[in-house]
This record gives structure tokens, C-alpha cells and sequence, in this order.
């Protein structure tokens, strides 16, 4: 990396004789990169989506895969003097065609040696990895716990980050302050394209203290939350319903509605997490949670994870443990059911599956909310080898027991990731 | 112990025991070269081998007296920076590699300026009051303060 360092000092030249004499700036490049193969052991096990269309597991499906998560990508930062610099991130992923985007672009001031002052586009530190979840050599699984990192996309922000690190006693307290939007296009089960997503305040606060080999980390975000599906909602829905039910006049309500529309919805997220690290071996653990409130899911996602490893020279051999689930708006389903005329109760539901019109509705409704839900333990097992200074090289056996499909799916991955 | 030594012939006990005796001697300076952390000589502040260890951990930026501090590393796999990131970070360059990646590609810090010898950070800490540097024990000069030696 160090070599990448290049000095351009413009001193002699007619531009910087323009601006002022001996003006020089230090820039940096440096860059990472992960190529990853995988295979689903037995594609019987994959989950189906609503289509009953296999859907992949971390990112593989039956077919060996050589692109889906490769990255690849280059950061220069530029030292402008007087404390400020510039720095810009641009990734290049095999899922996206490599397609080149810049995840990180912003200029930072020091205010101080202890406090730092960002603006422009970051990554949203919602978990211990979310910073560096690209750069594979900076961990030691092939991949973060996926389902405890799941975000829905919302994984970058514009807007101004305030980071402050300072001594306390022996320990090292790092404290960063966010607020910006962020927008992504997100792909739900129930839709077939993907949807816009919009979070246009969000304030994000994290708090890390380290001492040593122990580092605790807890995180509160909050902010609102708009999903681009209420037209859908409406045509494919809550319409299709109310004209079944034109005899009874019958229309929901705006308020029992909203309960299932994402429109400015409250959105809260929290996490804690911690990090043994005394070198021998390491012990890593997080917990987050997702709540939203009037939208149809209540908690979109809640994951915790257990990751270990012992350091034998050149070889690290771990194991992680995940558990990751979610929760739909009961409340906001009863709602919906309770405005249906009582007299469904009586009429025959003419599809037979269900006993009487009232069930099936029910049963519909009762999908919508179900569409995005859940519930999934994995275990993973790896060996992490630094075959080389810049290059380490990992292999991993993934598996899960999905709960919500009732399936097992399973993979053998490997990867090669290396700074530069 | 005696005893079995005593059974030996003379010549071989002896043999062994200057065979050990010279592996002893050389071991020191073999297994683990000895390490100063350097100052400018105009730096008066009060460092430790913490303070040290915070500023290569991008812990800590300034030393205790305010001063900005320009941190020197040297190339990895030199005897310096082997004994250096395992006796003062206490960390081993793998670790060390992967810690300095966090920080780099979340923009946390600017790793320290890489010297490629022990003279060319001693030619850097004399010219430079802010610049805080470490190379073998035995290439010190009165030109540079030490802070320590580990």
C-alpha cells in the first residue's frame, strides 16, 4: 500500500504558481479486492419464493458460482494540508456486472486531533463491520453474518458524520454522530421489480470503548421509512378486496391501510456487540434489532451472532453461529380483518379452501403481512489461511436451517481476498 | 541430572556444555534484536511504551504535550518492524495488516510513513521535532532521544 503513495508536488508548475507557492498534495491509493467461488450442496434445500422459483443461498445456487460476490475496488485520498482531505471509494461488484460505483466520496476536516468532521457519502456503521463489509481481508469469515447484517439496502448515506475519539482512563472511546438520507431500490418477495426505499432523516449515533483486547460497541439509529408500493398495495389488494366486496358497500379504512403501507413510517434500529480479541483467539458478538412502526412488517429483521476463532500462526480457524428473525404487524393485521363485514362469516368461500369467505380473506390479508417474514439459524464453519503479507485465502462451510420454508440449504465457499 | 552428566565421557560433557553455552549467548541477539523508540531531541514530552503503542494503533494522534506526531514505520518482515509491532504494539504484521485495512478503507487514519532502513527513520527523526520513530537498540546516536528500549 505504501508504495502507492504518491507525492505531486505542482511547486514548479504554471497551476500552483496560480494558486500559491509550493503548494503540494499528498495522494494516496489504495485498493482491495475479493474473488469468491461457491456451490449449493444440495438445491432440493433452497427456499422458494412466492413463484416457487428457487431462490439462492448467500448468493449461490446449484451451479458453481465464480462472480456473484467478487469486488473489486480503489481508494485514493487526497491530503490537502491543514487538516483536510479528500477521499473517494469506488467498487466494482460481480453481482452488479461490475458496475462501478462510488460507495464512499467525502472530504473530512480535522477540528481537532481528537474530532473529525465528514461530509458527502459514507457507509452507515450499523454494525461492527458495516465499514469495511467489502474488504474481505479486514475479517475473518468469507462474508459478515449475512442475515444479521441485512438492511435492505440502505446501506450508504449522504449527509455529515461527526466522529470524536479520545482517551478515558486506559480506554479508547470512539463516538460518531451521523444524520443524512438514504435512498436504495429494494426488492421485496411480493413484488416482481424492484422499489424505490427512501430514509430522508436519518440520526444515527454509535459508541465504541476499547481497552486493550476488549472492545463494546452499542448503536441507536432512528429515522423515517418510505417503501414506493402503496400503488401496488391498492391495485393488487386492498381494490381486488373492496369490488368483491361492493355488495356490502364495503371500503377499509384510511387508518387500518396504513398499517400496511411503508410512508413515512417510524423506523428505530439498535445493536450491541462486542470484541475478545487477545490474539491467541478471538470471540465476536453482535446483536441488532429493526423496528418500525404502521408498516406491515413490526420488526423487519432482528439478528444475533456468535463468531470464533483460534490464531495458529498463519491459519485461522473459526466458527460462526447466527440466528436472525423478524415479526409482522399483528395489530395492524387484526385491524384490517376486524373491518370486514361480519356477514363473510356466513357465505361460502368459493375457491373450498377455506371455510366460509371470511377465513379466506383472512388468509390473504394475512400473506401480505407474511410476505417478508423470516426466521433462520446458521452455522458456519471456515479456515482463514495468510498465504502472503497482502492476501489471505479462505474456504467456509455455510448452513442453515430456515425455518420459514422449512428448509436446509448448505454451500462450500472459498475466496482470495488482497489489499493493495 | 549429575548423575547422568557424570556417566558421559568427559569430552562429550564438556562438548555439550560449551555447545549450550554458546547457543545461550547468541540466542539474544538472534531471537529478538533489541528495540529503541525514537524522538527528535527538542521533544521534552513524557512518552510511554503506551503512548507508543496508541499512536501505531491510530489511537492517539498528538503526543502528550499537544504536538502533532509524525509516526515512521519501517518495511514489513525487517528485523525492526517484526520486533517492534510484537514487543510495543503487540500484535503480529498479519494482525497488524488487517487492523491498519479497517482503518484505511473507512478512513480512520493514514498509516505511517514507510522508511526502508533504520538510518533513513534516524535521518527522518533528527529532521523532523514531530516525527517519532523505532530502529535496533545498537544504531542509536546522541543525535536522537530515546524514549525507551524494549
Amino acid at each position: 500500500m505504501i508504495n502507492n503513495v504518491v507525492r505531486a508536488g505542482f511547486a514548479c508548475s504554471a497551476i500552483a504558481l496560480s494558486i500559491s507557492p509550493a503548494q503540494a498534495v499528498d495522494l494516496r491509493f489504495d485498493g482491495f479486492a475479493t474473488f469468491e467461488v461457491g456451490q449449493v450442496l444440495d438445491d432440493k434445500e433452497l427456499p422458494k419464493d412466492l413463484m416457487g422459483n428457487r431462490l439462492p443461498f448467500r448468493g449461490f445456487d446449484d451451479q458453481i458460482n465464480f462472480q456473484s460476490n467478487n469486488v473489486f475496488a480503489l481508494q485514493a485520498r487526497a491530503d490537502l494540508g491543514g487538516d483536510l482531505s479528500a477521499t473517494t471509494q469506488i467498487i466494482a461488484k460481480g453481482a452488479t456486472d461490475y458496475d462501478a460505483k462510488f460507495t464512499w466520496a467525502y472530504i473530512s476536516y480535522d477540528l481537532t486531533p481528537e474530532l473529525t468532521l465528514s461530509v458527502g457519502r459514507f457507509r452507515i456503521p450499523y454494525f461492527i463491520y458495516s465499514d469495511t463489509l467489502d474488504v474481505g481481508y479486514s475479517y475473518h469469515f468469507i462474508q459478515p453474518p449475512v442475515n444479521t447484517y441485512e438492511i435492505g439496502g440502505f446501506d450508504a448515506t449522504n449527509g455529515v458524520k461527526l466522529e470524536w475519539q479520545t482517551d478515558v482512563g486506559g480506554w479508547t472511546s470512539r463516538a460518531t454522530a451521523l444524520t443524512g438520507r438514504s435512498d436504495t431500490e429494494l426488492t421485496l418477495p411480493m413484488l416482481s421489480a424492484p422499489i424505490k426505499g427512501k430514509v430522508p432523516r436519518l440520526g444515527l449515533l454509535t459508541w465504541s470503548m476499547n481497552h486493550d483486547w476488549f472492545t463494546a460497541r452499542a448503536i441507536y439509529a432512528h429515522s423515517s421509512l418510505s417503501i414506493d408500493f402503496k400503488e401496488f398495495l391498492d391495485s393488487n389488494v386492498f381494490n381486488p378486496i373492496e369490488a368483491s366486496l361492493a355488495p356490502f358497500d364495503f371500503h377499509f379504512s384510511p387508518g387500518a391501510k396504513k398499517q400496511v403501507y411503508v410512508q413515512e413510517d417510524k423506523a428505530k434500529f439498535y445493536g450491541v456487540g462486542f470484541i475478545i480479541d487477545p490474539g491467541p483467539f478471538f470471540v465476536i458478538a453482535e446483536a441488532t434489532t429493526l423496528n418500525l412502526y404502521d408498516s406491515f412488517m413490526r420488526n423487519p429483521n432482528m439478528g444475533q451472532y456468535v463468531s470464533a476463532g483460534l490464531r495458529i500462526g498463519k491459519f485461522t480457524p473459526y466458527i460462526t453461529i447466527e440466528n436472525a428473525e423478524s415479526d409482522f404487524n399483528k395489530k395492524g393485521y387484526q385491524r384490517l380483518v376486524g373491518e370486514l363485514p361480519g356477514a363473510l362469516h356466513s357465505i361460502q368461500d368459493q375457491t373450498g379452501a377455506f371455510a366460509n369467505a371470511h377465513d379466506y380473506l383472512s388468509a390473504t390479508l394475512r400473506g401480505l403481512f407474511n410476505a417478508d417474514l423470516h426466521e433462520e439459524d446458521a452455522y458456519n464453519l471456515g479456515l482463514r489461511y495468510d498465504f502472503h503479507p497482502s492476501a489471505a485465502f479462505k474456504i467456509e462451510y455455510m448452513m442453515a436451517n430456515d425455518h420459514m420454508h422449512n428448509v436446509k440449504p448448505s454451500a462450500i465457499a472459498a475466496a482470495v481476498s488482497v489489499i493493495f | 541430572m549429575n548423575t547422568k552428566f557424570s556417566r558421559e565421557p568427559a569430552k562429550a560433557a564438556l562438548l555439550r556444555r560449551y555447545t549450550i553455552g554458546a547457543l545461550l549467548m547468541i540466542a539474544p541477539s538472534f531471537a529478538s534484536a533489541e528495540i529503541a523508540v525514537i524522538v527528535n531531541v527538542n521533544n521534552k514530552d513524557k512518552i510511554t511504551m503506551e503512548d507508543v503503542q496508541k499512536t501505531y494503533l491510530a489511537k492517539t494522534k498528538t503526543f502528550p504535550g499537544g504536538g502533532k506526531i509524525v509516526a515512521l514505520d519501517q518495511t514489513e518482515g525487517s528485523t525492526s518492524r517484526v520486533e517492534f509491532v510484537s514487543k510495543v504494539v503487540k500484535k503480529d504484521e498479519a494482525q497488524m495488516k488487517a487492523y491498519w485495512s479497517r482503518l484505511i478503507f473507512t478512513g480512520k487514519g493514514v498509516p505511517p510513513k514507510v522508511m526502508d532502513s533504520d538510518e533513513a527513520v534516524l535521518e527522518a527523526v533528527i529532521g523532523n521535532p514531530s516525527a517519532i520513530g523505532f530502529i535496533e537498540a545498537d544504531a542509536v546516536t546522541d543525535k536522537v532521544r530515546v524514549i525507551g528500549t524494549i
